[in-house]
């Protein structure tokens, strides 16, 4: 591996370490899922009681860490732009192997996936009788795997990079000139793809009053993608008040006074607490109020914040990039 | 109403330090029932109240109190079933010496949902009831070891308990407190709480007190 710098060494460090306590608490879940019986009395059952307190605590420790140390990756990312040649920010990096983006991918849906493991954990706990407990830990059996492909796929990365040779930059990879995935988006045309972002918000806010689980996790589902794609395809131009910018990773910068993480943490809290009132619908039987709350909240700090960048630059420049 | 079927409890299983505290233990204890657990030291009494409080959980078996199963009680469960019907003394009191004996009695109603008020309301009838309302503000370390009795059982039926459990509760008193101790035990039994005292005491045995006695010699019901 060529690219060891501190910041990697730590980000591999921790990951391992989450491995090995996550391995454990993937054999005592498979463990619970064969032999929990809720009304046995037998020195296996209380053992098992026990030793799901274990995993659920092993569990919500990588989650907390997992936070911070996304946040960490994506700064690493964006700090070894400087050492990579060609690359301008995080995407250059991420780009670097054909792990990286579905590295990232991954990375974000495993953080939905450890919280909704917690939200199932909650639920768990609020009742004596332990009425998820086979089922939360069926579903870590799953985020376990999900958690162990991030992790190879971290190192696959970091190994694959040759800092010797010449990366793409964010300004080529996000243009509609290249052959790619992402050229393909960059052609579409913004006026449809900006009144589905709002019509999406709208529909997050009927659904808000309407208080249809179901829907208002779809539409919150459809809402991260769809913001992602506008905020590539048009809203990035704003922030970085060029017409030919589209990077999604330059906003994290201090250039731009770091508004990418926060706008980030708006979408993913806003989508995470709006899909996560699927899992109050299906296992509580009930609406919890706050989640819709939390979610309607955060959207629309996104959404706000978001438009604000075009708004702002057409009273000042008077025209539209 | 408390059952214990076929209960066993092993303290560090597959170990060296391996300890049958209880093997196989069945009782029950009715409602409003006055009960005296004797046996010496290491016999496994204060085990049989730990596991009636759901303080632990039994190895093998079951414990049933008010037709709740609470060895299988999640702990954050525990700790709800404790606070609404369970009244702990314990041999060495366990106050906290830095605070007040008014602060220590408050200690079991701070999770519950009453107001400032109402704590404050129910701290002071307890404590009148234990004739300890002059030393409201005193830190419990300055107290005598008769004071310091009052404040334990003041708190432990602070929250009007069904249940009350007392563990060795003479073992640090002279006999004068001791038969005051007895004198307590009678008053709440007419109030029809269910009383369980671990003890080796002989001031207890035979006393027309308790309803029942049950003997204990290492881990076993005699």
């Amino acid at each position: 591996m060529s690219l060891l710098t501190p910041e990697v060494l730590a980000i591999l460090l921790i990951d391992f370490i989450f491995l090995i306590f996550s391995l454990i608490a993937f054999f005592l879940s498979v463990k619970i899922v064969l032999k929990w019986d809720i009304n046995a009395t037998t020195p296996l059952q209380y053992s098992l009681e026990k030793q799901s307190y274990l995993i659920a605590t092993i569990i919500k420790y990588i989650l907390f860490l997992k936070i911070p140390l996304f946040i960490f990756f994506i700064f690493t990312m964006d700090k070894l732009s400087n050492v990579i040649p060609g690359a301008m920010c995080a995407a250059g990096v991420v780009n670097a192997t054909s792990y990286g983006f579905p590295l990232l991918i991954l990375k974000i849906i495993n953080l939905y996936l450890f919280g909704f493991w917690l939200i199932l954990h909650k639920f768990d706990m609020q009742s004596p009788d332990y009425p998820f407990t086979k089922t939360k830990f069926l579903f870590f059996i799953f985020i376990f795997f999900s958690l162990s492909a991030e992790i190879v796929l971290e190192f696959l990365m970091f190994e694959g990079i040759d800092p010797a040779k010449i990366v793409s930059c964010c300004g080529t990879l996000f243009s509609a000139a290249k052959t790619s995935g992402i050229s393909s988006l960059m052609s579409l045309p913004h006026a449809p793809v900006i009144v589905l972002f709002y019509l999406s918000f709208l529909s997050i806010a009927v659904l808000y009053k309407i208080k249809n689980d179901i829907l208002f996790a779809i539409a919150n589902l459809w809402f991260l993608i769809i913001s992602i794609f506008s905020l590539i395809l048009f809203f990035s131009t704003y922030i970085y008040q060029l017409p030919t910018h589209h990077c999604p990773f330059c906003l994290l910068q201090k250039d731009y006074y770091y508004i990418g993480y926060f706008l980030y943490f708006f979408l993913f809290s806003g989508t995470f607490w709006g899909t996560a009132v699927m899992f109050s619908h299906f296992f509580l039987k009930k609406r919890i109020s706050l989640w819709y709350n939390f979610s309607l909240i955060f959207d629309t700090l996104y959404v706000i914040t978001i438009s604000l960048y075009p708004i702002v630059f057409y009273i000042k420049n008077g025209v539209w990039l | 109403m408390i059952e214990f079927k076929g209960v066993t409890k092993i303290f560090n299983q597959k170990t060296a330090n391996e300890t049958v505290a209880l093997k196989d233990i069945s009782f029950s204890v009715k409602n409003g029932e006055c009960v005296l657990l004797k046996g010496p030291s290491g016999s496994g009494k204060s085990t049989i109240l730990s596991l009636i409080a759901a303080l632990s959980k039994p190895t093998f078996g079951e414990v049933i109190v008010d037709n709740e199963r609470v060895s299988k009680l999640p702990d954050n469960f525990a700790a709800l079933f404790r606070r609404e019907h369970i009244g702990f003394i314990f041999q060495k009191f366990n106050l906290i010496p830095t605070l007040t004996v008014s602060e220590n009695i408050a200690i079991p109603l701070l999770p519950s949902n009453l107001s400032k008020k109402e704590i404050e309301e129910r701290v002071k009838k307890v404590m009148r009831e234990f004739s300890i309302e002059h030393k409201e503000k005193m830190e419990v370390k300055n107290l005598s070891g008769g004071e310091q009795q009052r404040v334990a059982i003041a708190r432990a039926l602070v929250n009007d308990p069904d249940i009350v459990l007392a563990d060795e509760p003479t073992a640090n008193l002279d006999e004068k407190l001791s038969e005051n101790f007895l004198e307590f035990l009678k008053k709440i039994k007419k109030e029809g709480k269910t009383i369980i005292v671990s003890t080796h005491d002989p001031i207890f045995f035979e006393n027309p007190l308790f309803d029942k006695t049950l003997e204990i010699l290492r881990g076993k019901l005699l």
